[in-house]
């Protein structure tokens, strides 16, 4: 328990890189076609009326094309990210894209994900099974035992073939 | 400039918390279970640090001031906001059975607080690893009170939460 990253903090982390990626992207972006473009009319005036100086110079090039690309890539990285959290895509890039909870992209986020997964089916079966030796002959403990040792041998394996421990 | 940055952050926070609900019940008020989030990890983070310094008492302590929060129910919270109260409650049991003599408890107390985190209905709760473990720190503590039958009972809904995950993880269509 102590020290372990939560899906809170995975959660956050993605989300917070990722929307601190769309609000800088939707800045630059802005920045490039504030003087013809204003879906909020009021954040658009008040965007024009700041003066340009202060904008963040080390995310942007003359033209602002290199930060634009430098910026959509970097929220590729972060949405796919978001995938292997099991998070839905934006569409910006396709293998990003599923449903949640479903991500079969097969790199180490997924192992350690079935590897979790085998740890903790694994206690269960420690646990049911020592509950079915203080009841031997009671079939409901048996069966589970059986079942559970068989989910165990599962995951597992799953775990050692995408290269876990 | 700040203030559209700022909008323009939170916008994302809310967009992508919808995202992230993609196929779950979606919260009601993405920016409320932002904001939780956001007090949740915090709190992670606390409770690491004073586990760290061996301070278990003033861990539980943090975990325990969660409990008075207004969490939302499954309707308002969405299944996020559910999976993040299983998240803490879930830790906060582990520290308590882990740790019996700090600050303890009896085993009917604790079995009112995993009850309390779990809510009404878990079982509606999509699947995932929290809700899963806080099963199964019920069913230790119905082993804890000598009710094997409900133990195991708790121990077979965390493993079938568990199963699912994996299938879903290895691709198989099943739920």
């Amino acid at each position: 328990m102590t020290g372990r990253p939560t899906p809170t903090a995975v959660y956050l982390e993605t989300f917070g890189m990722l929307a601190l990626a769309v609000g800088a992207l939707a800045l630059t972006a802005c920045r490039k076609s504030a003087p013809s473009a204003s879906p909020s009319a009021g954040a658009a005036a008040q965007y024009e009326s700041e003066p340009t100086d202060d904008f963040d110079s080390e995310s942007r090039d003359p033209d602002g094309g290199e930060a634009l690309s430098e910026l959509e890539s970097r929220l590729h990285g972060f949405e796919d990210e978001l995938a292997r959290a099991g998070v839905g895509g934006l569409g910006y890039s396709e293998e990003a894209a599923g449903r949640p909870d479903k991500v079969t992209d097969g790199g180490p986020a997924q192992c350690t994900r079935i590897c979790e997964l085998a740890t903790a089916i694994c206690g269960l079966e420690t646990s049911i099974c020592e509950l079915a030796s203080e009841h031997v002959g009671e079939a409901r403990y048996d069966k589970a035992c059986a079942r559970v040792r068989s989910d165990c041998e599962l995951a597992q394996e799953a775990c050692d073939a995408c290269g876990g421990s | 400039m700040l203030p559209i940055a700022a909008g323009m952050v939170l916008g994302a926070l809310v967009m992508l918390v919808g995202l992230a609900q993609a196929g779950r019940l979606a919260p009601q008020d993405p920016q409320a279970i932002v904001a939780l989030a956001q007090q949740v990890q915090t709190v992670h983070r606390k409770v690491d640090l004073l586990l760290q310094r061996n301070d278990v008492e003033a861990a539980i302590e943090s975990l325990e001031d969660m409990r008075t929060l207004p969490w939302p129910n499954r309707e308002r919270g969405g299944d996020l906001g559910m999976e993040l109260r299983h998240d803490i409650y879930g830790r906060l049991a582990r520290l308590r059975l882990d740790n019996p003599d700090v600050d303890s408890i009896d085993d009917a107390a604790l079995l009112v607080l995993i009850d309390e985190g779990l809510g009404d209905d878990p079982a509606a709760v999509d699947p995932n690893p929290f809700t899963a473990r806080l099963i199964a720190l019920r069913g230790e503590t119905f082993e804890a009170q000598g009710r094997d039958d409900d133990a195991l009972t708790a121990y077979e809904q965390a493993l079938d939460i568990n199963r699912i995950l994996l299938e879903r993880e290895l691709g198989d269509p099943s739920p």
